[in-house]
């Protein structure tokens, strides 16, 4: 109880500081960072959710971005070899946890068949 | 292909992609509620909450199944390269339906306890250090944090702003998602009591997506050899690549080349565009440009910058002839580099 209650602590915290980070960002960093968001205004709800959850990775682009050092536009080659390597793991570790979830399965009868109560009474008074 | 943002660009096929979507959800769903209570190995009725929140649960497995099958499919056959088109709305779509599912699940399991829900949800089931009754919800959890990222993110001001290489990085995140769903339904939905025909749909699903990836991986051509210099490889017959299409050479280690055919030219290009990392070579040339199947992109072949006032550039590369045979320095030239087309010579016959 007490780890859940630090994590649903934390998790408030982190949401409240996402806030404040968001709206820093929104008023101050935005028209800096992306000159494609100058004069649009109307896409800004829609990112909003997105500051908030990932207001680490905001600040640091923005930290980034005012030190000079953005953009690596280019495109990495090495997400191909990547998404193999993702779809290679999964196709091993797909099947065993599919395969285990099964041999691990407790066989039925998953419930017993409804008896009307005064059955039930009726075959305990007969049983005596 | 914007330069001042906006919120959302839908045009007619976009909204008529979106509808089917919707459509199809609607129609599972509803399909779901009255068939699904027939199949259930249990000698009572469902309760209603349950059997909604498995309505969505299972159909937010089944959006995402299929969002990750599109790629593949669309490298087996091209008739599904349409599906490529608007798949971020298709994984906007997916992620509500799995909010959908936990407001369920919530609304049931978790709204009567005098804790904070949130609280409950956390210290309700600890056993984590046995696999039966295992607290299945961390993955269900896990997975949706990563398809809230993935759906918050999906705007292009993200792209943007974070550049490709980190939001590619992002979503990668998407694999991770997937096997821990599939994890969230293994120790969860298959250790009750619930209907052998969603079990096998589930192990379809994720063994048939595992299949069609491993399958579409043997499509790309790899290089037939090497000349005397080995910085050239062999792309094969020109012959070969039809008209205002693309042969895809894969130079290993993840590096991939689209060669256009076009106006009686050749030109190549890395088959990466520079938005969201589409195949181009998928693509064709619109309008004497190559054009992304994933969002419409488009690149000039001879020397990959868009046309303006847009400023993507991609890699060019050199091509050789001999005769009919084609071959490609796997050296690239910095994005946006010009390269002169290799004219395709009388006496080549027109591709298929």
């Amino acid at each position: 109880m007490v780890v859940s209650q630090a994590i649903v602590s934390f998790l408030y915290a982190y949401g409240a500081a996402g806030l404040v980070a968001a709206l820093l960002f929104l008023l101050l960093g935005i028209d800096r960072v992306e000159p494609s968001a100058r004069g649009a205004y109307a896409f800004r709800p829609l990112i909003v959710p997105g500051l908030v959850m990932l207001w680490p990775l905001v600040l640091w682009r923005w930290w980034q971005i005012v030190q000079g050092r953005g953009a690596d536009m280019s495109v990495r080659r090495s997400f191909l070899a990547r998404h193999a390597a993702a779809w290679k793991t999964l196709a091993v570790v797909l099947p065993i946890m599919l395969v285990a979830a099964l041999a691990l399965r407790q066989s039925g009868p998953y419930e017993l068949p409804a008896v009307p109560i005064d059955q039930r009474a009726m075959s305990v008074e007969s049983g005596r | 292909m914007s330069v001042t943002l906006k919120p959302v660009i839908w045009y007619r096929s976009k909204l008529v992609y979106d509808g089917v979507v919707l459509l199809a959800m609607f129609l599972y769903i509803i399909a779901y509620l009255r068939l699904a209570p027939n199949l259930q190995l249990v000698s009572r009725p469902i309760d209603d909450a349950i059997l909604r929140m498995r309505a969505f649960g299972s159909c937010a497995f089944l959006l995402v199944s299929f969002i990750l099958a599109i790629g593949p499919l669309s490298r087996l056959d091209r008739r599904f390269l349409p599906l490529l088109y608007n798949r971020r709305h298709f994984g906007v779509i997916a992620c509500s339906v799995a909010c959908a599912h936990v407001y369920y699940v919530y609304s049931w399991y978790l709204n009567l306890s005098p804790l904070n829900p949130l609280l409950a949800l956390f210290s309700a089931n600890t056993s984590y250090g046995q696999v039966l009754g295992f607290p299945f919800e961390i993955f269900g959890v896990l997975a949706l944090v990563i398809l809230l990222a993935l759906a918050f993110t999906s705007h292009d001001f993200w792209l943007s702003f974070l550049t490709p290489r980190l939001w590619k990085s992002l979503h990668m995140l998407i694999y991770l998602a997937y096997g821990a769903i599939v994890a969230h339904i293994a120790l969860g939905s298959f250790q009750g009591s619930g209907d052998p025909f969603f079990v096998m749909i589930v192990c379809a699903s994720a063994l048939g997506l595992v299949g069609v990836h491993l399958a579409a991986r043997s499509v790309s051509r790899a290089p037939e050899g090497t000349a005397g210099d080995d910085n050239w490889v062999d792309a094969g017959l020109i012959s070969t690549i039809a008209d205002k299409r693309a042969r895809i050479i894969d130079l290993g280690e993840g590096e991939k080349v689209a060669i256009f055919r076009y106006d009686g030219k050749l030109s190549a290009l890395t088959n990466l565009c520079a938005h969201q990392n589409g195949p181009l070579g998928e693509g064709r040339i619109i309008d004497g440009c190559v054009t992304c199947p994933w969002h419409g992109f488009q690149y000039r072949p001879e020397d990959g910058c868009a046309p303006a006032p847009f400023t993507e550039k991609v890699a060019t590369y050199r091509l050789r002839r001999d005769l009919d045979r084609l071959w490609l320095d796997r050296r690239a030239n910095p994005p946006g580099t010009r390269v002169e087309p290799l004219p395709v010579n009388e006496g080549v016959a027109d591709g298929g």
